[in-house]
């Protein structure tokens, strides 16, 4: 009998149908048939396990590099497949014997078997992170199930079918398949046609009352059609265009590391049952913000490791997306590393301004922050700002020629400089200060409890993860806590730094930007700053902001922003609008980890990468992604409600304001605000 | 209106090699950041064919996909 070739999966399945109806048996080729790799290579996840071999076998005080660790696997692996082939006609291998030799030969007396199940579950992980089910191959799959067929699935490969069931469950079709069989279990393999005797053996089968499907002509096709089975090959052209595109890019990662983020790109797009049609916030969520924030988080874990931090919090609210995607890609990336303990920190400027005050009283680099804002104006915004009683400050005000609502703020109609010269002195006033203490030891006392319930002066050194932009939540809540002996050594990893107030750096306090930072000279990081909101967006969780702590008893309560005023309202409008956005970015992200400790790749190698995203997407945007990604409503409530002078609000306009008409028919618009951005960082 | 991500061309974007393309050329006279050396011109001429033909033409071309690689492999060896 011979058998029938197909190019495209519709000929294969019609065909396939009508077989099928004389047939009660039906066994299909697994690896690129039932399932295929979103790489273009197999064996590329080799080099993922030999570095976590690496990883662990330093752990254990063993100096392996990956490349040793591979050529290892691959002479033990050779040596097997020559003992194999010394009794048996196909030359097989199975993992279990020579991933255990090569553990034995690199760990000796300290390897375990729970080192080769480690190690095992590790590369089915990487495995299953690359494998996708063929939908509609595996639908059909189902149907003859359902319709009492006999469903075996075969392969030749050295898993054994234990491994193969696992890559088979996590596909979601072990249930309807009878049984799933590996050449490397009995080293009878599909190539020789051995496995197939095999297979009619154990399960008595009739040649002509079988139907087997694969993509390989010699053992899907010669094969079994040789033993007068039917036999149906698959040798799909869009598959093959696709592998050659990943092909491509991968070849051209090699010479020129710009293609590297390219790559994994590549490989995160969704395959098959996968790729359903979305809305374009979600794209621009999973494509564009995806990969931005992973390799943002992959920047901090690589510093965390670095710098030996064992702690890490992610502050609220952004923090609420950079958590789920730390825990999305990290444990894939440095799946041997010691990785700090995280958890979620319920802070804000609004809630640690005035508990930061407490012990120093309010400085004038933290009150001039409140004037950044060009809404905020008088004394009555740094009173907000800093949760303060604006009337136990009238007698001092007085005393010092000023009233709460004097103007201090250089972009409103009323401003004297003499004015911020009285508040400056104003500052320095014992009396002032005391009440400043006095407003805000409540705040302070309840900061420090609940952070002592989350275990922050636990440790010598916390990492402390935000979006940006100044630092000022880390500013605020070192400034609360550093008058204690346990205060840990603060460093804060920001998505952007603008750092457009000087961050207090010393030893136990620092800040650096990960995506950005003004202190190195980055142009393309640097466009950022086009559409800062848009991050912070993207990021928020799904809570109110926070307002405040609140002693209570033995405990501490945090105080939520109320969500029923105008102000809560929209933002619950905006949140609902940028669902999308927020899970095409979580599902962008899910197989980031795999993807990059597949080529090894570290966040420095996929900065031209997120160089040409930020550049591309944010400084030359499309008209529609713009509009569509603009967000409706942003709010802050550190910024105040102060209308500035025209000429400021006009001067702040940015090309993500630009109405869709200037944005489409201003060819020179772009190229404007580029030139603008040049000229500011070669100022700075 | 409601999309997949992954289009027949197998892209990232609408017609991101194009995307590519201008920035690289825009990059030449106008400073835009750090690239690590970019991108090729040929590179990106390839990656455009097999992105933008790519479907066709391998329709075309894998029926004779032992045929060619032989070729191929000929054609290397010289």
């Amino acid at each position: 009998m011979s058998w029938q070739t197909f190019y495209t999966l519709d000929e294969l399945l019609r065909a396939g149908e009508q077989m099928a109806a004389d047939c009660d048996t039906v066994s299909f080729d697994l690896f690129d048939t039932l399932l295929i790799r979103r790489i273009h290579d197999p064996d590329m996840v080799k080099p993922a396990v030999a570095r976590y071999i690496a990883a662990r076998a330093a752990e254990a005080g063993l100096t392996w590099s990956w490349p040793q660790v591979q050529r290892l696997r691959d002479r033990v692996e050779m040596g097997q497949r020559r003992e194999t082939s010394q009794q048996f006609e196909d030359h097989e291998a199975r993992y279990p014997d020579f991933m255990s030799r090569t553990l034995q030969r690199i760990f000796a007396e300290q390897y375990t078997d729970a080192l080769l199940d480690e190690v095992t579950d590790y590369e089915l992980a990487i495995e299953n992170a690359m494998l996708v089910p063929r939908a509609r191959l595996v639908d059909w799959l189902r149907a003859l199930h359902a319709a009492g067929k006999r469903v075996l699935v075969v392969s030749d490969i050295y898993l054994p079918a234990a491994h193969l069931e696992r890559l088979v469950s996590h596909a979601g079709f072990r249930d309807q398949v009878d049984a799933v069989v590996s050449s490397a279990d009995t080293f009878l393999a599909k190539a020789s046609g051995k496995g197939y005797e095999l297979l009619r053996d154990r399960y008595d089968l009739s040649w002509d009352r079988w139907l087997h499907v694969g993509d390989n002509p010699h053992s899907d096709g010669l094969r079994p059609a040789g033993l007068g089975m039917r036999a149906l090959v698959l040798r799909d052209s869009d598959e093959k265009h696709r592998k050659a595109i990943v092909k491509r890019y991968h070849r051209y990662s090699q010479g020129q590391p710009f293609w590297k983020g390219r790559l994994v790109q590549q490989l995160l797009l969704p395959l098959e049952a996968e790729n359903l049609p979305r809305p374009p916030l979600y794209a621009y969520g999973y494509t564009v913000l995806a990969p931005l924030l992973a390799a943002f988080i992959q920047g901090v874990a690589e510093a965390c490791l670095q710098a030996g931090i064992r702690r890490l919090y992610f502050f609220s609210r952004e923090g609420w997306m950079f958590e789920r995607i730390w825990h999305a890609i990290v444990p894939a990336l440095f799946p041997a590393a010691p990785l700090p303990e995280t958890s979620y920190l319920y802070v804000s400027r609004m809630a640690l301004a005035g508990a930061s005050c407490a012990h120093q009283g309010l400085i004038r680099e933290n009150a001039d922050i409140v004037f950044l804002p060009a809404g905020n104006r008088d004394f009555r915004d740094v009173c907000r700002v800093f949760g303060l009683q604006t009337e136990g400050f009238a007698s001092h005000l007085e005393r010092h020629g000023m009233t709460a609502e004097t103007v201090l703020s250089g972009a409103h109609e009323g401003y004297e400089p003499d004015n911020r010269l009285r508040f400056n002195v104003l500052l320095e006033d014992r009396a002032f200060q005391d009440e400043v203490r006095a407003q805000t030891g409540a705040a302070n006392a309840a900061l420090q409890r609940y952070l002592e319930e989350q275990g922050f002066f636990a440790h010598p050194e916390v990492a402390l993860v935000d979006i940006g932009w100044l630092g000022t939540i880390q500013r605020f809540l070192y400034d609360a806590v550093k008058h204690r002996p346990d205060t840990p050594a603060c460093r804060g990893f920001l998505l952007g730094a603008t750092r457009g107030v000087m961050y207090p750096t010393c030893p136990k306090n620092s800040v650096e930007g990960v995506l950005y930072d003004r202190y190195r000279f980055d142009l393309a990081g640097s466009t950022i700053l086009y559409a800062r909101d848009l991050f912070e967006e993207a990021c928020r969780a799904p809570h109110p902001t926070l307002n405040g702590y609140r002693l209570d008893g033995d405990g501490v309560e945090l105080v939520f922003r109320e969500q029923e005023d105008e102000i809560g309202t929209a933002e619950k409008q905006q949140d609902a609008y940028f669902q999308p956005l927020q899970q095409g970015v979580l599902d962008g992200v899910a197989r980031y980890g795999a993807v990059a400790a597949m080529f090894g790749f570290r966040m420095h190698e996929l900065r031209p990468w997120v160089n040409y995203l930020l550049v591309s997407r944010l400084a030359f945007p499309r008209v529609e992604e713009i509009t569509d990604i603009r967000h409706r409503h942003h709010l802050d409530d550190f910024h105040g409600q102060h209308r500035p002078k025209a000429q400021l609000s006009r001067g702040q306009r940015h090309l993500w304001d630009y109405p869709p008409a200037a944005l489409r028919w201003n060819p020179l618009l772009r190229l404007k605000f580029f030139a603008r951005t040049i000229r500011d960082r070669l100022r700075e | 209106m409601n999309e997949p991500i992954t289009t027949e061309r197998y892209d990232i974007g609408r017609g991101e090699i194009l995307r590519i393309a201008r920035l690289h050329t825009l990059n030449r006279v106008l400073p835009l950041g750090y690239f690590a050396g970019f991108t090729r011109v040929r590179q990106l001429a390839v990656l455009f064919v097999v992105h933008r033909f790519g479907r066709r033409l391998f329709r075309l071309i894998i029926p004779h996909e032992a045929r060619l690689t032989r070729i191929y492999r000929m054609l290397g060896r010289k």
